[in-house]
């Protein structure tokens, strides 16, 4: 850790949804749970999820379940399809979202969306938090950070965040609002 | 040299300035800033004088083999160019600062000045970790929320460049923009982008506005390019792309290039890091540097430009044009199609000389990439192409074909912006193309361009209107009669006209369908290729024509009905044991009255030769509702094989004093037909006169569980639904146990076998064949394997 800067822009509430902007690297819509409504975006929308794109305003939902991620229509009759890394979900229309588990060691998932589409709220994937994400250059990391020089790991504990650069690094509070410079990771964390 | 090392060499040398003022945050404690097209500004020590070329003296001056002549003109090109007084003044800081700027960025090896000389190497070091170092910190001025100018509010910092922090940006409406803030060369930038300011080409990071802040800072706002850029995606693809994205790359960015070129400019900084891939279609940008260089006025100029990994040999001489362009494309495409940079080294330097000197090794390219990199990369700026367009027009581009508009390929000076179209839609044309509704046998779908056709109209209006006469007419008996009259008069009077018209009516209507059908054809081919289709079209169009079935892999497969079985909601689950049970129930109870019925054949029926049957049901139903439950719990992956043997051991055990404990209640007799005598060491616990004890029953049949594996009959995704040989592995393991310990009966080998055949005919069965018949299908393949599997290959 060699500076921490803070600048606060918004105040801090406790929320189940964030978005976390690292500069150089992307905008990430940050969800805890355990189920999560997608859907497109329109003005009613409630979904937690949105997609701007031809979607259905519910498309269905996603579900963790031990570390396994399942898609289940809005339709009852629909059957459960479990999530792998890379599969498109089966949604109809234009948007072709996939899920992936980039880490064997974590249950967190992204969300991210193929060519031309976009997630709301400008951010650039979706991530579904199980206590950990992982930032980093690698292809083991959750949020991919391709310039980044050291691996940092958010961890959420008792809805408040924590960042630490590596593993043995020391652990810093990540408020919403402060802008937090890890080694090579310059992070705002927002209430979404 | 590795990527890292070509990132690090890969900083423009042209755009770092430092001749303006530095901004006060850039001066401030934390001011050392990298971004992903490597540059680092630092505000430490900054020596005017431009110590790369000390650094390349030195190493000249030094290297034991002669000094070659081109090298000679490369260092007297850099000391002429030092000394020159005659340049312009703007690109003569633009110059000076090239060379401050890998100064910084060889910022360890700054402690080199002050090194002894005989460390000749550590210049070269310090030039090779630009990459490392520019990869610290990105530390932006504004955060996330900031609104530095009305109606944009920043999210996040996206790069920094040459001339200034870049950052992404939504509008209050909600358009995704990109703000660069010039923070240095704010002229020379200014100029650039003003230059390029109303350029529109779909290949073209699109410049909307020059905005100044309250500050008096200025700000360009420009296109937000969401995707990659191609260094991300070449550092990812080490071994270059495949051929359709080396077209597709090079025709966005060729098309890109000429269209600065018709409008006079010169890109003058092409590399990996400015082109990018905007959701599919490419784009090239950064190119504020570019520059007007009519064909008089070539260059002039003195300073460095470009990268050095592609920069022209004639840039050292500040006489260029619209060439170097064309030898950086020639880079590029090598690059694209293998990987690699045709010119590498350990050094700025070396790279450079071998710009100068050295003929690259094409070998690894195939014909015509080869023919074509060899031209763009001439060293006599003369026999390269003269244009983009003829050099991709020597490319076979296919369908990208398509990205170059005509009008670019006939080395047209003046080209419009609508003349181009927009690669992504020429691709989309071309997909939807093929598609068409009569390859699709789509009957029932009428062609829009037929019905749009004015001819085809006329006739198919016509011919519903008489169509419609010759079965309506009025409803009355009477005019229907009348109608009828009509219709065969007419038929007839039509059918004469012909007759007596034979002769010049057959030639003329043959010279129509002449004209008329390849017209028709070549309509129906240019609106299929300029429409897009719509989205119900697509989505119609997607699933009229999936792609042909192809068959999957076993292993595929085996993975798909495993997501499925692991998707699978634990009610469902519960019930399908349940079932199960019950089939193991039916299939115990067949199974014993078979034994029974052959082995009572001879005997006396009475309860004690009844008993021996009894008990083996009672054994292997107990165990064949064990294996389903715990197979139940663990079909959902292949498993692991030693947690899956101790469980079954203690099962075993279970298994086995529940046996022990049956054969008491039945008062089976424990101590016949032991095989052999039990060792004298084994009857303190397991053993006595009586027979075997209840723990030589568990130890029997934990290890009868333990030594094989039952999860396998029970597993859906087995071969056979019943394999007679897994039963037979089974009896031999139990008659294998039986030797070492043995109990009442061999009934541990009975058992065995009896289990063996149980489980197999009560567990859920995955028939392959019907299964993978109905899976083979492109993609999808977790849903499709789920949705198959479901539609009845699974059989319970």
């Amino acid at each position: 850790m060699s500076a921490i800067q803070s600048q606060e822009n918004t105040q801090a509430l406790p929320a189940s949804r964030w978005r976390l902007w690292i500069d150089g690297c992307g905008g990430y819509l940050l969800l805890t749970g355990t189920q999560w409504s997608v859907g497109g975006l329109s003005q009613a929308t409630t979904a937690d999820i949105c997609v701007r794109a031809d979607w259905p305003r519910s498309a269905g939902s996603i579900e963790r379940i031990d570390g396994d991620y399942f898609w289940q229509g809005r339709n009852s009759s629909d059957a459960r399809v479990l999530l792998t890394s890379g599969t498109p979900m089966p949604v109809p229309g234009s948007a072709v979202m996939t899920l992936d588990q980039p880490s064997q060691l974590s249950d967190t998932a992204v969300l991210s969306l193929n060519a031309p589409h976009r997630f709301d709220q400008h951010v650039d994937g979706v991530v579904l938090v199980r206590e950990t994400v992982l930032i980093g250059s690698g292809n083991e990391c959750h949020l991919r950070c391709r310039d980044a020089s050291e691996r940092a790991i958010l961890q959420l504990k008792e809805n408040q965040w924590y960042a630490k650069s590596g593993l043995s690094g020391d652990s810093y509070r990540l408020d919403p609002g402060h802008r937090l410079v890890l080694q090579s990771l310059t992070m705002t964390l927002e209430t979404a | 040299m590795t990527k890292a090392a070509k990132n690090a060499v890969e900083p423009k040398v042209s755009r770092s300035l430092e001749t303006s003022a530095p901004t006060p945050e850039l001066s401030g404690a934390n001011k050392t800033v990298g971004n992903s097209t490597p540059e680092r500004i630092t505000t430490g020590q900054s020596p005017r004088k431009p110590r790369l070329m000390n650094i390349l003296l030195d190493k000249l001056r030094e290297q034991p083999k002669p000094v070659q002549a081109s090298e000679r003109r490369l260092v007297g090109v850099l000391m002429d160019t030092e000394t020159d007084n005659d340049f312009d003044s703007d690109f003569d800081s633009d110059f000076d600062s090239d060379f401050d700027a890998v100064n910084d960025t060889e910022k360890p090896s700054t402690s080199s000045a002050s090194q002894p000389e005989g460390r000749n190497d550590d210049p070269w070091i310090g030039e090779t970790q630009i990459g490392e170092i520019s990869t610290r910190s990105m530390t932006f001025t504004y955060p996330p929320g900031s609104t530095p100018l009305p109606r944009y509010t920043i999210r996040r910092g996206v790069g920094i460049g040459g001339f200034g922090e870049v950052y992404f940006a939504v509008s209050d409406v909600g358009k995704e923009v990109a703000l660069k803030r010039i923070q240095r060369n704010l002229e020379i930038e200014l100029r650039g982008v003003s230059q390029c300011l109303n350029l529109k080409h779909p290949n073209l990071v699109a410049l909307f506005d020059i905005c100044r802040d309250s500050n008096d800072q200025s700000w360009v706002v420009m296109e937000y390019v969401a995707g990659l850029n191609l260094r991300q995606i070449l550092d990812e693809s080490p071994n270059g792309l495949p051929p359709v994205e080396v077209n597709r790359w090079i025709q966005g960015i060729g098309a890109g290039v000429h269209h600065l070129h018709t409008a006079g400019l010169v890109h003058r900084d092409l590399k990996p890091g400015n082109i990018f891939d905007d959701l599919g279609l490419v784009k090239v940008g950064d190119y504020g540097l570019s520059k007007f260089i009519s064909s008089s006025h070539r260059g002039g100029h003195t300073e460095s430009v470009g990268t050095f990994h592609y920069m022209a040999p004639e840039i050292g001489r500040g006489q260029y044009g619209r060439e170097i362009d064309i030898y950086a494309l020639g880079i590029l495409l090598f690059e694209l199609l293998t990987g690699q940079v045709p010119f590498d080294g350990e050094s700025c330097h070396e790279i450079i000389v071998k710009h100068l000197t050295a003929t690259p090794d094409l070998s690894g390219v195939a014909e015509p990439y080869r023919s074509t990199i060899a031209r763009c990369l001439e060293k006599d700026p003369g026999k390269r192409f003269e244009s983009v367009t003829d050099m991709l027009a020597t490319l076979p581009l296919g369908v990208a074909d398509a990205g170059v508009p005509s009008s670019a390929r006939q080395s047209s000076q003046e080209v419009s912006c609508e003349e181009f179209e927009p690669i992504n839609a020429i691709l989309v044309g071309n997909i939807v193309d093929p598609v068409s509704t009569n390859r699709l046998g789509l009957e029932g779908v009428q062609s829009p361009a037929f019905v749009d056709e004015p001819v085809a109209r006329a006739a198919q209006s016509s011919w519903h209107e008489l169509s419609r006469w010759w079965s309506g007419g009025s409803q009355t008996p009477e005019s229907k009669t009348a109608h009828q009259f009509d219709k065969w008069i007419l038929l007839l009077v039509a059918g004469f006209l012909i007759l007596a018209n034979r002769f010049w009516l057959v030639p003329m209507l043959t010279l129509v369908a002449c004209v008329y059908v390849p017209y028709y054809i070549i309509r129906q081919m240019v609106l299929h290729s300029r429409r897009q289709p719509s989205y119900a079209e697509a989505q119609r169009i997607a699933t009229v024509v999936a792609p042909q079935r192809q068959a999957i892999s076993p292993s595929a497969w085996r993975n798909g009905v495993r997501n499925e079985l692991r998707a699978k909601p634990t009610l469902h689950r519960l019930a399908e044991l349940n079932t199960s049970w019950i089939a193991a129930i039916v299939s115990v109870a067949g199974l014993t009255l078979v034994a029974g019925v052959i082995g009572l054949d001879n005997v006396p029926v009475f309860a004690s030769s009844i008993a021996p049957y009894a008990w083996l049901a009672v054994i292997v139903l107990s165990a064949t509702c064990g294996i389903l439950g715990l197979g139940k719990l663990w079909e959902c992956d292949e498993g692991e094989s030693l947690p899956r043997r101790l469980v079954l051991a203690g099962f075993g055990a279970g298994v086995g004093f529940l046996a022990y404990t049956a054969g008491g209640f039945l008062m089976i007799p424990l101590d016949q037909d032991l095989i052999r005598d039990v060792p004298s060491s084994f009857s303190m616990n397991l053993y006595s006169g009586d027979g075997p004890h209840a723990p030589a029953f568990m130890a029997h049949f934990a290890l009868l569980f333990v030594c094989l594996r039952w999860w396998k009959p029970v597993d859906p995704l087995r071969r056979k639904r019943l394999s007679l040989w897994s039963v037979a592995v089974a009896v031999a393991a139990g008659w294998a146990v039986h030797q070492v310990l043995p109990i009442t009966g061999a009934i541990g080998m009975w058992s065995a076998g009896g289990i063996a055949i149980a489980v197999q005919l009560s567990a859920p069965w995955v028939n392959s064949r019907t299964s993978q018949r109905n899976l083979s299908q492109p993609q999808q393949a977790t849903g499709d394997v789920v949705n198959a599997a479901q539609a009845g290959a699974y059989d319970a």
